[in-house]
């Protein structure tokens, strides 16, 4: 027996050597190129980026977000505040000279990486090539022509009056390309931008990106050599990888890991909102829920400093309107709903859901008050979110069941009809003005109108507040908008959404700008020696 | 038949386990101690204490309590699908095998084209295409199991029916379904009860992976694969909240392992069923 083990032991051992062998060198190379730029780090910044979305695409006409705003290799028109009022980008001044003209003054000591200047060929070029390939620009934009009426010098034509088409113009997916980013073909073959860091190279394989220092750059001076950005779509992966060296920077590790990584001697997590929201649609054509004292009591009876402190460990803070509260144009009157229990048993027995059974669940004409609640589980908040909104309805009379599916099988339900609430994190800035969101949102005809709210002074109001131009006159329409969806709470506003900066202590000078879509890589970032 | 039960340590110990698993399953809805669903966020992610013997998970729910609450669901979907698994499969096997020709051969296709999906996949395309929930589930895990019972009910009846009794009941002019009845479902049941008691273990795993998967309850039923992956994201700050769910499920498949294989030790006539540990 004891030989018959010993034998196979061996057998085992035998077989094991070559693995164990390839797996030596494969390491080996790995470390070794790994090291390169730790090496070269004595004389080269390189600053490594754990990127949050695998990298598929380096087209900013669809991958905006990655191009311009992580790899800040091109630039917009358009830049804005952190309040997102607007300021100049690569264009100086703007207007609107009528209700269908646009006029655009560029700046005239811009070049691209390739070393041409900037003209307004460029950006007519770039500009008509993203509507051509990205449909949700061109809907936004609303633009019909584009006509150079000199070098530094644009006219745009609407379709239809359209204020926001400055905002639209902060879109990472209309930044400015060169002509010469494509072959003679017309087909994309990398990004010539204008931006502090140029393009040097994408392996599609392993979809790593590369790109280095721009030393002529408008903007002054760049405080990176080289960065490399790397695609980790798993959080656990990250908070690994940004632990053992790895990476120099890296967003939204596991929220439940913040604090520990913070802990971590040479590592540092900032928290900070970002331009999106927790929100919970509920379906008006639900009998319990078209009652607006339903839905109140429900936005009373949920505790959003639990879940902002508990589920989102921070990442994140409890929201009142749908949009940030340091936002230029947010109605800053709007408090979020504090946990009233007594408020909501009280709204809901005037609405006529009793306990009659005493069986803890409130009913009416015999009918139990039960919802299901659907969320997705892309977004790594969403899933315990919903157990702890079930659970804090379940304390006054509200048996509500979370459901975990794919966001293509909630989108059937939603058609179908079939569904009480949806649990969800959608963008509030795409564009910043509030137009675009509150159209959308809360508008008869709104795209994203999910729950089928209409309300005709709502209506109205947007119309109005839309052909506004004087920014002050303009919001104060919004701000009326917002409070009165604020008191109907068709879509129970949860939390503002978060996003965790994860950095070694050597990276110095980062600067958090909220109106990126996820977060943006500002020029002055270096790493200490 | 119990003396050789009870000679085997590991039978004992496992069926003693099994008979406390099912004795909590049944008595916890009944008990109903506290609402395995009721959160108390001030005490997340806490280690094993005196008030939670196993610690709470991320949103402060007893961990205890949940795995309690999740042997009522587990064992009876498992229990569930094995029934129904059982009952379709010995019936189209005992036909098959007892009619032969055209009917074997067709019911033989059908079995095997169940036998050649990758269980799994098979159980995910179903929850897909049904949506989730506890009768859902029983479902799609049934339609992947019965198809193994059928398989070996077939081999058992083509050669008891071969046997002197089961002739001379035909000639004596008994019926089919009499015929199948007194003869040869109870000659040949045990081998697919064996086979049952192991395939439990398989169900529950099957029933954790998908849970684990994310396609199977919905969130508000605690259910020891559901907690496993949800607490996989806590793994490194608070590792209880997986450790104690997979133990749980280790040790359930791990009984019933062990049980099925003492049966079939037990039913083996050159066994003498002695001591096995």
């Amino acid at each position: 027996m004891k030989n018959k083990i010993l034998s196979v032991l061996l057998v085992m051992s035998i077989l094991a050597v070559p693995v164990l062998m390839s797996g030596c060198t494969d390491s080996s190379q790995t470390t070794n190129s790994d090291n390169n730029p730790t090496e070269e780090s004595s004389s080269e910044q390189t600053l490594t980026l754990g990127e949050m979305w695998d990298i598929e695409n380096i087209d900013p006409a669809s991958a905006g977000t990655v191009i311009c705003e992580k790899a800040a290799v091109t630039e917009t028109l358009v830049a804005a505040n952190p309040d997102f009022s607007l300021e100049p980008g690569l264009a100086i001044t703007w207007e609107q000279v009528d209700n269908l003209t646009w006029r655009f003054d560029l700046r005239q000591d811009v070049s691209f990486h390739d070393g041409s200047m900037m003209t307004a060929e460029d950006v007519k070029f770039s500009l008509e090539r993203t509507m051509n390939e990205n449909p949700r620009v061109k809907s936004m934009s609303a633009i019909d022509s584009i006509r150079v009426i000199d070098d530094h010098t644009l006219e745009i034509k609407t379709t239809e009056t359209n204020p926001i088409l400055a905002g639209v113009m902060h879109y990472p997916d209309t930044s400015i390309i060169s002509e010469n980013s494509l072959d003679e073909d017309g087909n994309f073959v990398k990004p010539i931008g204008t931006g502090p860091y140029s393009f040097e190279s994408f392996n599609e394989q392993t979809r790593v990106l590369t790109v280095v220092k721009n030393e002529n750059w408008w903007g002054g001076s760049v405080g990176l050599d080289k960065m490399v950005l790397k695609g980790m779509p798993d959080p656990n992966t990250r908070a690994m990888a940004i632990e053992n060296g790895e990476l120099d920077f890296t967003v939204d590790v596991p929220y439940s890991e913040t604090d520990r990584i913070d802990a971590i001697e040479g590592i540092n997590v900032e928290k900070y909102s970002t331009p999106r929201v927790y929100k919970m649609d509920t379906n008006l054509e639900d009998e319990a829920l078209s009652d607006v004292r339903v839905r109140k009591a429900i936005s009373y009876a949920i505790n959003r400093d639990d879940i902002v402190e508990h589920v989102l460990y921070n990442v994140g803070s409890p929201a009142a309107g749908p949009f940030l509260p340091s936002m230029t144009w947010a109605n800053k009157d709007l408090k979020p709903y504090e946990q009233d229990l007594d408020k909501a048993d009280e709204l809901l027995s005037q609405a006529g859901w009793t306990d009659t059974d005493g069986d803890g669940i409130r009913d009416k004409d015999g009918t139990p008050l039960e919802l299901e609640l659907l969320t997705y589980a892309a977004r790594p908040g969403l899933p315990p979110m919903s157990e702890t909104i079930a659970a804090q309805l379940k304390d006054v009379g509200i048996s509500v069941s979370p459901k975990v599916l794919e966001w293509g099988a909630i989108s059937d339900k939603r058609e179908s009809g079939n569904w009480d609430l949806v649990l969800a994190a959608y963008n509030i800035a795409m564009v910043p003005d509030p137009f675009y969101v509150l159209n959308n949102w809360y508008t008869s005809n709104g795209p994203d109108n999910t729950p089928g709210y209409s309300n005709a002074e709502v209506d109205a109001l947007v119309e109005e507040a839309k052909y506004i131009r004087d920014l002050d006159k303009r919001y104060e329409k919004f701000n009326q908008v917002e409070e009165i969806v604020y008191e109907e709470q068709p879509k129970i506003l949860i939390a503002y959404y978060g996003c965790a900066i994860v950095k070694k202590d050597s990276v110095k000078n980062y600067v958090f700008d909220p109106t990126a879509h996820d977060y943006r890589i500002n020029a002055g970032m270096y790493i200490a020696q | 038949m119990t003396g050789k039960i009870f000679r085997r340590k590991d039978m004992t110990i496992s069926i003693l386990l099994l008979a406390l698993l099912v004795v909590v399953a049944i008595s916890y809805p009944l008990l109903a101690l506290s609402d395995p669903n009721a959160i108390d966020l001030t005490n997340k992610n806490l280690a094993p204490s005196a008030e939670h013997p196993l610690g709470t998970d991320y949103l402060g729910r007893d961990i205890l309590n949940r795995l309690a609450a999740g042997t009522t669901t587990s064992l009876s979907i498992a229990a569930g699908v094995s029934a129904i698994s059982l009952f379709v499969g010995v019936l189209i096997g005992c036909i098959s095998g007892y009619y032969g020709g055209i009917i074997d051969e067709t019911l033989s296709r059908i079995i095997d084209i169940f036998l050649s999906f990758p269980g799994i996949v098979f159980a995910l395309a179903i929850m897909g295409f049904l949506g989730g929930g506890v009768i859902n589930l029983i479902l799609a895990l049934s339609v992947v199991h019965w198809a193994k019972y059928a398989r070996l009910m077939r081999g058992q009846v083509l050669s008891i029916k071969e046997n002197e009794y089961v002739l001379s009941a035909k000639i004596i002019g008994a019926g089919d379904f009499h015929i199948m009845r007194k003869h040869l479902i109870p000659n040949s049941v045990a081998t697919v009860i064996i086979l049952a008691t192991i395939d439990i273990g398989h169900v529950l795993l099957s029933i954790a992976a998908l849970n684990f998967l994310g396609i199977g309850l919905p969130a508000d039923i605690p259910e020891w694969g559901a907690m496993l992956s949800a607490g996989k994201e806590f793994m490194r700050t608070s590792p209880y909240q997986t450790i104690f769910p997979g133990m749980a499920i280790t040790m359930v498949v791990i009984i019933f392992s062990i049980i099925g294989e003492g049966l079939r030790d037990i039913f083996d006539p050159n066994d003498t069923g002695g001591e096995y540990l």
